[in-house]
């Protein structure tokens, strides 16, 4: 018996290392390369859709793709990617989120895009909404190219607002109108865990600094220069801040006790514990399909903005496509062709409409136009006007900064201590600053030539 | 004048008093030794100039010498051949019996560990008085005794000969006493602060450790000194102290060699050289243990046991080969290379480095982030295991009961072991989410409308991470304590029955001794499940959070060592550096507990037979 079942044992691992022997010797013609995503998760829609763009592009060109995909964030994509590269075995195309852009070229790990596309390619990149094409600029080029590009937006419970007895069709719209709105909500009879939720991320805090035309760093948000300085101190953050610690001390806002924590937020949401949520245009189809499962009605607006003076437009976050140093001239055109194809103007288009991420190239949008998408989908716009509307300066080019995910941190901490804490929103912010500049400081000793 | 004799007679028979006065004295020459060590260096500096003079041999040793790039080895070589002679001396006297070294008692260890928490948590001003009410009151309690007092307050105030039966609890009050004298040295000699206490615990240690040892008296006795003052013990001294010169300036260059001396340049602050002086200390130990292994020998007797000897002195080498390779490679190269990274200032891919000699260590000493990550591992580790221990062992016993399923019950509390902490992690912030979608709060404000802030409230957090660990530590501890329970023998809890013990005297009596080799066992791997097993479950649930100070520039109150050694060490962009320095401290640490366990717990253990 103890035979059987030790020879069993010994099948089953020959067995589990036999699909990889035979996956790497189906391989031998043609060229080869890998693709990092991050929808690595069975459920999640847009997994499958870049399985079929994937899969027209392999039809088309005989390049095999291997995806990859995984459930880790962009930081951890980032990191990995850094790892691999150190072992020189790096994925060839990765996707990675904008707090990238300035450590990523400076690791020395990735190849400009710019510098090896074709003519036609790069002519092609002036079809990039401008402020999109801001946002991924780094030193004059676009090193990356961008993919799945969002901003945020307000989504709302129509039903609750019907039963407080607000409009429905009238979803307040700046700070002060989300206080009065709140101030309603929590008098009805309702029963809720608070008023609004979002994700505790400073990505929220930076589309408030662009609303305002007001920059987070030095040297106009990095765009012109290295950033040498975090500007925490400005009117415009206290106001932020400000507003934010209101809502918390009110009980109007409350959130899950751990920070940018998306799907703890969007479930409290969706289960019906909030009236408002903050969130990305991303998870619009996954909002969509909840509330209809649960049965209440989505209502979806544009990103409340500090005052009504402050139009100057909203970041745009999202992610793109790099392609790592190190392969071969053969896996590297490969690459390059592969990076351009899933940017096209049909695949962002297509993209779109599986996805919520907003079409990012002017042709995109005319195509969608064409076919009356948003006619019948007026969700779907509300992401694509906000950045339509944007005014296209440093502020609303996001912000270039190599250590930028730790500052992102930095905030994010800051914002904890003041609405949990109790600290006020003064010391905070000057010790977030002195923390932020500390980081700035060390980076530009080790990564500036 | 009776009076006066009366005190007298005290001065010279009590040997408690006099040990103190010595021992006192000691210490402000060891502190003047500390405080003037840069005088003393530069006295040393001149007898070594004065040298210069003479022609020959010496000349050439002094123009070596006097290369000006040398003179950090220089240095580095006279500290090492001091502290060698002096530190060789005294090994080889206690090796020959002239030296009597109290073993560190649990008691003085208690004391020790007592004093480090009043230093780092009072105010000096208190001790101050503390220290004040403390001297009064053994003083008055000696002279009541001698002066026809309360002889029986007296004696029990001393802590000795007190009756059995009655006051014997008055015995603490000296002890105290020594705890407000120790805190009070400490806040004197120096600045408070959080090493100086850690500091204070080892000192106070010893300096307990030395009052309370009775056999401390045997060494003032005139016999002793007769002995001592014979001349082969010293020869033996002289001997000594000429071998530990050679030695230890030989090996303290050990670890200064790859440090290039740098803790020797004029240029160091203070601490950083004090840093050093430590590191040469415990760099000359690593050549002289060996060297005094071999002084001290005992020729093996011919007639001897031989079994489990290798006849053939090469082969146990060629078998250990294997393994040796394995540690080579994939343990000692990798920790010698983060010993040294942890004195450069590296950030991954940069391909800039900075020499930054002992500062990593300087500025985490002096981070107060990471003092507090340093008191939460600690108590948070505590609270861990003797949870988990606890715990463990009542289910262990619950689940050894004879019941219908035994066997089920007792696979399915072993299951938590077996899930990744990282799952663990997943599953303790689904139940402690707030915000209104975490179940605990869901089913608490249904229950009692509250609903507390788990994971942002600082005194909150830790317990939450702290369970976390207890429930995936647990199964592995039942799992070990079932095992114990099925090997105790029946007849000895029969016996202990016939001879009358009722059930809690069987456990506390026989059970729980019995079970010893496993407790230990389990507090040991615990202890270092608790140190750097838990960074999985702190990422998941808090991130080190929440913030302590405004934008957390005071750190966070569940910042666990390891979590803080994790957190900057893999980034794209991350302080290798830094978290070198981080890793090596935690290493000292978990090492350091490890040995006092195996020192002072093991003691305990019956293994049986």
């Amino acid at each position: 018996m103890k035979r059987v079942v030790l020879i069993l044992i010994a099948l089953m691992l020959v067995f589990s290392l036999a699909p990889s022997a035979i996956g790497s010797s189906e391989a031998q013609d043609g060229v080869e390369i890998t693709f990092v995503h991050i929808f690595g998760d069975e459920n999640d829609i847009r997994n499958e859709i870049v399985r079929d763009i994937v899969a027209d592009f392999t039809a088309e060109t005989g390049i095999q793709v291997n995806i990859q995909t995984t459930i880790a964030d962009y930081d951890e994509v980032l990191d990995r990617t850094i790892l691999d590269a150190e072992q020189g075995d790096a994925a060839h195309v990765v996707q990675l989120d904008e707090t990238a852009n300035r450590f990523a070229v400076d690791s020395g790990q990735f190849v400009n895009i710019s510098s090896i596309a074709t003519e036609e390619q790069l002519a092609s990149l002036d079809d990039i909404l401008p402020p999109v094409r801001e946002v991924f600029t780094v030193d004059g080029d676009m090193w990356s190219l961008p993919w799945n590009t969002s901003n945020a937006v307000m989504y709302y419970n129509r039903d609750m607002f019907v039963e407080a007895g607000l409009d429905p069709d009238d979803p307040p719209q700046t700070f002060d109108e989300i206080l009065e709105a709140c101030e309603v909500i929590m008098a009805s009879d309702l029963e809720l865990a608070g008023c609004m939720n979002w994700p505790l991320t400073a990505w929220f805090v930076e589309s408030w600094m662009a609303n305002q035309g007001a920059l987070v760093v030095n040297n106009q948000n990095g765009h012109d220069g290295r950033a040498t300085e975090a500007l925490f101190l400005s009117d415009e953050m206290k106001l932020i801040f400000n507003w934010w610690k209101e809502m918390a001390d009110r009980g109007y806002y409350v959130y899950t006790g751990k920070t940018v924590d998306y799907n703890g937020e969007a479930g409290a949401f969706i289960t019906q514990r909030f009236a408002m949520h903050l969130n990305s245009t991303a998870g619009l189809t996954n909002f969509q399909y909840y509330a209809e499962l649960l049965n209440w009605d989505l209502g979806v607006t544009n990103f409340p903005l500090p005052n009504a003076e402050a139009t100057n437009g909203v970041i745009s976050g999202g992610a793109s496509l790099w392609i790592t140093e190190g392969h071969s001239e053969e896996e590297l055109e490969a690459a390059r062709e592969f990076v351009f194809y899933m940017t096209s103007a049909e695949n962002i288009a297509q993209w779109h409409k599986a996805s919520g991420y907003f079409p990012n190239r002017q042709e995109s949008i005319d195509m969608l136009e064409a076919e009356g998408f948003w006619e019948e989908n007026p969700a779907f716009r509300i992401a694509l006007d906000q950045m339509l509307q944007t005014t296209p300066t440093p502020a609303t080019g996001g912000v270039i900064l190599g250590p930028y995910p730790q500052v992102r941190e930095i905030l994010e901490t800051a914002v904890q201590s003041v609405i949990d804490q109790g600290e006020s929103v003064d010391d905070a912010l000057a010790a977030a600053k002195q923390l932020a500049d500390r980081e700035i400081e060390d980076y530009n000793l080790f990564y500036l030539d | 004048m009776d009076y006066l004799k009366r005190l007298f007679n005290v001065l010279r028979d009590d040997r408690t008093l006099q040990n103190t006065f010595l021992i006192l004295a000691g210490l402000f020459l060891l502190w003047f030794v500390v405080a003037e060590w840069d005088g003393l260096i530069d006295f040393a500096m001149f007898l070594v100039d004065a040298g210069q003079s003479t022609p020959g041999f010496a000349e050439g040793v002094v123009d070596y010498f006097d290369d000006v790039a040398s003179e950090r080895l220089r240095s580095s070589l006279l500290v090492g051949g001091i502290f060698g002679a002096a530190i060789s001396a005294v090994f080889l006297s206690w090796n020959r019996g002239w030296l009597y070294l109290p073993p560190i008692t649990t008691d003085a260890l208690l004391t020790g560990l007592l004093v480090g928490v009043l230093a780092y948590y009072t105010d000096p001003q208190v001790l101050t008085v503390l220290l004040g009410a403390g001297m009064t009151l053994i003083l008055a309690a000696y002279f009541y005794q001698e002066l026809d007092g309360f002889v029986v307050l007296g004696r029990a105030l001393r802590g000795v000969n007190a009756p059995r039966n009655s006051l014997q609890w008055l015995s603490l009050i000296p002890r105290a006493v020594w705890i407000g004298l120790g805190a009070a040295f400490v806040l004197a000699m120096v600045p408070a602060g959080f090493w100086n206490a850690l500091g204070a615990v080892v000192g106070f240690t010893l300096f307990t450790a030395l009052i309370y040892e009775p056999a401390m008296r045997a060494f003032f006795t005139p016999g002793t000194l007769r002995k001592l003052a014979n001349q082969r013990a010293l020869i033996t001294l002289a001997i000594g102290a000429g071998v530990g010169l050679v030695g230890g300036a030989i090996g303290g260059q050990i670890l200064m060699y790859p440090l290039q001396h740098c803790t020797y340049d004029s240029e160091v602050s203070q601490v950083q050289y004090r840093m050093g002086l430590a590191l040469t200390a415990f760099s000359t130990l690593i050549l002289l243990i060996p060297a005094w292994t071999l002084l001290s020998r005992q020729r093996r007797s011919s007639d001897g046991d031989t079994i489990g000897y290798f006849r053939n002195r090469v082969l146990p080498y060629f078998l250990l080969l294997p393994s040796l390779i394995f540690l080579l490679v994939f343990l000692y190269y990798p920790a010698i290379q983060i010993m040294t990274q942890s004195t450069r200032l590296i950030r991954r891919n940069s391909d800039r480095q900075i020499d930054y000699c002992l500062q990593h260590y300087v500025d985490l000493s002096e981070s107060v982030s990471y003092q507090r990550s340093f008191s939460t591992t600690i108590w948070t580790t505590a609270a861990i295991v003797a949870i988990t221990m606890i715990l463990a062992l009542l289910i262990a016993i619950l689940a050894s009961q004879r019941v219908r399923g035994a066997n089920v019950y007792r696979t399915l509390l072993i299951w938590p072991y077996a899930i990744s902490p990282l799952v663990i992690g997943a599953i303790f912030l689904n139940m402690f989410r707030q915000g209104g979608s975490g179940i605990i709060n869901w089913a608490l404000d249904g229950l009692f409308g509250i609903q507390p802030a788990w994971l942002t409230d600082p005194n909150l957090a830790p317990w939450v991470i702290v369970s976390a660990a207890v429930w995936n530590a647990l199964g592995f501890n039942v799992l070990f304590y079932i095992a114990g329970l099925q090997n105790i023998p029946k007849d000895l809890l029969e016996a202990a029955a016939i001879d009358g013990a009722n059930l809690v005297q069987r456990f506390f009596r026989v059970t729980l001794p019995l079970l010893s080799p496993f407790t230990f066992f389990l507090l040991i791997a615990n202890v270092t499940y608790s140190f750097y097993g838990i960074y999985p479950v702190v990422d998941v649930l808090t991130e080190g959070g929440p913030p302590l100070g405004p934008a957390g520039i005071e750190g966070g109150a569940t910042n666990v060592l390891i979590y803080d050694a994790y957190r900057g060490a893999f980034d794209a962009s991350a302080r290798v550096g830094e978290a070198s320095a981080r890793a090596v401290i935690l290493f000292i640490l978990v090492a350091a507990i490890t040995l006092l366990q195996f020192r002072y717990v093991e003691r305990r253990v019956t293994y049986g037979g």
